[in-house]
């Protein structure tokens, strides 16, 4: 009975390790791989080989097997980060497919379809682990460790980067973050886990062949962490549990041990339609991995709401104006051209955004402004001309690579990370000036208070109204005090009152010494708030100079309105 | 010089075949985006649902088919309507649907393993026999193949010229843009299932012929297809026919430089390779509906 025991739990230690290996791939990285048995598969044979061939005392022969798959999943992620959505399920299916068949037929590495046989289990610490329940304790031991760094990391501020990644990358990049490293380093990490589970299943076991680090495989590991729910390690404990002692109820059942092994395939496939269709969430939904500690009592009963976005622009103005570390440096376009196809969108363009100062790009819809802001801060790659950043040219520089030069910037549409609470929102647009998390939850609270959304910090902010969302977004995208901001139609769809405060906002921006630059519709707007006006039409600058000059300009009044006084004309 | 004539053939006969499984999966993957694992489900059944006719019951072989059409069309679309339509509802994630199909498929490749058992089941009413063509010999289920393509043409002239054909292929291309022009985008998709799904039952039918049934006969054919059609791209159906007959040459003609056993590494090799380097498939936009 001992041994029943231990033995279901070395299993579920195993399962443990895998489920949770892919539900930081998948559950926190977005990254939608079915591969994960290759990796068990990887590790399990690393160590049968480790210890058959080269006699490898514990623990090389766990950390090898781990070396070997993190080594493979980053082969892997180099290529597979390329790709994005529905493309990575095909592709890493694929992979599994070919590592299927590679375990299958490699015989000098793997036996073939024999396996390797004879993985004697280690001697830990002048302990033979040689029966039963010394091993599944050393086993539980290693996946209690894996599973609490796990843990940690998912709670970590990269765990929270690796989230905002899956939920935006665009904004995300945006906010300084290299996005494909740290869905790669996810994905290794994962790897890196699954070696190991691989390691243990073999000196378990004490064979290995490709049986088990099949398609079925990887699909059995997805089951548990549907079940016990993305993005949530506790669900996956539970959902590891519970899925390895169903199967064991059925072999009990009198049936064959092949027909028993249809059985648990059925089982698994039913699950998991099952869980999709009527509960997506699984048993623990996400976490948010940091909240606010609301030490005071409730705050948000004594906070008045502010009920009109005017008065929201001002508290946003205040802790944005606030301190800002290094001078702006001068951002200079020197004949930046851009075609999409045999549109030239963006053609020949110079002009400089200088400190202290607002430049405004104004021009009629699909003038090129946006492909303009889009090839300064990197989304759009110009076919000439050069960008510079101060001293530093930035004309191939990456997204994450210029924000991180000092340059925020808003986009036209909402942007925010929708299944990451308010405060997660702030604490990561923030994460780039401190390490220290406590530190930052206050800075992010703060910035919350200010622009009154306090009450709903940790609440998904996909949840929030959209009005909301508009607000978090500027309060997380302003609270970065970043020396060169782009504001991109950010008065686009408010009443006139707000557009006057935004103005305010604009202009104290400027005054505490950055560079902003904003894309502009609405024209009073422009007026009221810049130094410097661009007027852009079919891709080229047309027009410079002080906003007085260019209201008095005949040929931008008739781009925007006509040739005035005769109408009809064509 | 023989032996590889011989081969060529076979890949080119076995390829028709992956092509017809191609044009079934790709009208479903094409125009609903959903990548229909679950249509292994569908052809398994349909294969299983003749033979269960027509071998067991001795019912005759036309009316097994004949049955076999509406059987294969009603459970495709009885998995987008229970299935795939209220995760849409709901605005699940890829993932999700992905998850369902593979489920689905599980399942069904579970319940023919439990009721048919796992071997081989050979359709004795097709005679598998040999035709020799001077010195070359293949099987009377490999010319049968070759009729893949009069399916595959029924298909494109029912896209071309009919009014639905074209509204699937305008959802297809852009479906928000389809939809403003009043195309019922829902309807679209089932007709795409209900065709779709019928179009397994010759396809199975071949296989069947030429190799007999497995509970795992759907998920061969549907790995395969499937990897054809993402192969070919999304921008029409005979790309991925015409992938699915290359990789069927590929496969055969592999056995003279690979030991066999290694020919589904190829395969999947290429099309991770064509996924990751050309996302849109080797054909682009150049081959359309």
């Amino acid at each position: 009975m001992i041994n029943y025991i231990a033995q279901i739990s070395v299993f579920v230690a195993i399962f443990l390790l895998l489920a949770t290996s892919l539900n930081l791939v998948l559950g926190f990285g977005g990254v939608f791989s079915i591969m994960q048995a290759v990796f068990y598969g990887v590790g399990a044979y690393a160590a049968a080989d480790l210890i058959v061939s080269a006699h490898a005392p514990f623990p090389l022969d766990l950390l090898g097997a781990v070396i070997v798959a993190m080594v493979l999943g980053a082969l892997v992620a180099g290529l597979l980060m390329r790709i994005q959505g529905e493309l990575v399920i095909i592709a890493t299916l694929a992979l599994q497919l070919v590592f299927s068949t590679i375990f299958r037929n490699w015989t000098a590495a793997t036996g073939g379809s024999y396996g390797i046989f004879g993985i004697s289990r280690p001697t830990v610490f002048g302990a033979h682990l040689t029966t039963l329940p010394t091993f599944a304790f050393m086993a539980a031991l290693v996946a209690a460790a894996a599973f609490a760094a796990s843990l940690f990391i998912a709670r970590s501020p990269f765990g929270l980067a690796v989230r905002a990644q899956r939920e935006d990358a665009v904004l995300a990049g945006a906010l300084g973050h290299d996005v494909v490293r740290e869905r790669a380093i996810v994905f290794v990490i994962g790897a890196g886990l699954a070696g190991l589970a691989g390691a243990l299943y073999a000196q378990f076991v004490g064979y290995v062949d490709p049986s088990g680090f099949d398609v079925n495989q990887s699909l059995s590991i997805i089951t548990i962490v549907v079940v016990g729910g993305l993005g949530n390690l506790w669900g996956t404990l539970g959902a590891a549990i519970i899925l390895t002692f169903l199967p064991q109820l059925l072999i009990l059942l009198p049936a064959t041990s092949s027909a028993a092994a249809q059985f648990q395939l059925l089982l698994y496939g039913l699950i998991l339609v099952l869980v999709v269709r009527f509960w997506p969430s699984g048993i623990l939904p996400e976490r948010p991995s940091v909240r606010l500690v609301q030490r005071r009592g409730r705050r948000s009963a004594g906070v008045v709401q502010p009920e009109r976005s005017a008065e929201l622009v001002e508290r946003i103005a205040e802790i944005t104006v606030a301190g800002m570390q290094t001078a702006a440096p001068v951002v200079r376009l020197d004949g930046v051209s851009k075609s999409f196809g045999g549109l030239r969108a963006v053609d020949d363009v110079s002009f400089e955004i200088e400190p202290g100062r607002v430049t405004a790009l104004i021009g009629p819809n699909g003038a090129g402004k946006t492909t303009l802001f889009n090839l300064i801060c990197g989304l759009v790659r110009p076919d000439g001309g050069r960008v510079f950043f101060g001293p530093q040219e930035t004309t191939r520089y990456k997204p994450f690579e210029i924000a991180r030069l000092g340059v925020t910037r808003t986009f036209q549409d909402v942007r925010i990370f929708p299944r990451l609470t308010a405060l997660e929102n702030v604490v990561f647009a923030l994460s780039k000036t401190a390490s220290d998390v406590t530190s930052l939850i206050d800075r992010a609270g703060a910035v919350l208070v200010n622009v009154g959304l306090q009450s709903h910090a940790d609440r998904l902010a996909g949840s929030l109204s959209y009005a909301e969302q508009k607000i978090l977004m500027m309060g997380l995208v302003l609270s970065r005090e970043d020396p060169v901001v782009f504001l991109d139609e950010i008065a686009a769809g408010l009443d006139h009152a707000s557009v006057h405060a935004l103005a305010g906002l604009v202009r104290r921006i400027a005054a505490s010494g950055r560079a902003v630059c904003v894309v502009e519709h609405n024209l009073s707007f422009v007026w009221d708030v810049a130094d410097v006006v661009y007027v852009l039409d079919a891709g080229r600058v047309i027009a410079s100079g002080v906003p007085a000059d260019i209201q008095a300009n005949t040929n931008v009044v008739e781009i925007y309105f006509g040739q005035s006084g005769a109408p009809g004309h064509a | 010089m023989t032996v590889l004539l011989t081969l060529l053939l076979l890949g080119l006969t076995v390829g028709s075949m992956y092509a017809l499984f191609a044009v079934s999966f790709g009208l479903i993957y094409n125009v609903t985006h959903i990548f229909h694992f679950a249509h292994g489900a569908v052809i398994s059944a349909a294969g299983y649902f003749i033979y269960v006719l027509v071998s067991l019951l001795g019912w005759p072989i036309w009316l097994g088919i004949a049955l076999a059409i509406p059987f294969a069309a009603a459970l495709g679309a009885a998995i987008e309507l229970w299935f795939y339509r209220p995760l849409r509802r709901r605005g699940a994630p890829h993932v999700a649907f992905f998850l369902t199909s593979v489920g689905i498929l599980t399942v069904a490749e579970g319940l023919f393993g439990v009721i048919f058992g796992p071997g081989v089941i050979p359709l004795k009413f097709l005679p598998l026999r040999a035709i020799h063509l001077g010195d070359i010999s293949l099987t009377t289920a490999n010319i049968a193949m070759l009729f893949a393509w009069v399916f595959i043409a029924l298909v494109v002239v029912y896209l071309r010229s009919t009014r639905s054909g074209r509204f699937m292929r305008a959802v297809a291309d852009t479906p928000a843009v389809a939809a403003s022009t009043g195309i019922d985008l829902e309807r679209t998709y089932l007709v795409s299932f209900l065709l779709g799904s019928a179009l397994t039952v010759p396809a199975i039918l071949m296989y069947a012929w030429y190799q007999g049934l497995t509970p795992a006969a759907g998920l061969s054919t549907i790995l395969i297809s499937s990897a054809a059609v993402i192969i070919g791209g999304p921008t029409g159906i005979l790309s991925g026919a015409i992938a699915a007959l290359a990789l069927g040459v590929l496969q055969a003609v592999a056995i003279v430089f690979l030991p066999s056993g290694w020919q589904d590494a190829i395969v999947f090799s290429v099309l991770f390779l064509v996924i990751v380097l050309r996302p849109k498939g080797v054909f682009g936009i150049a081959l359309r509906w």
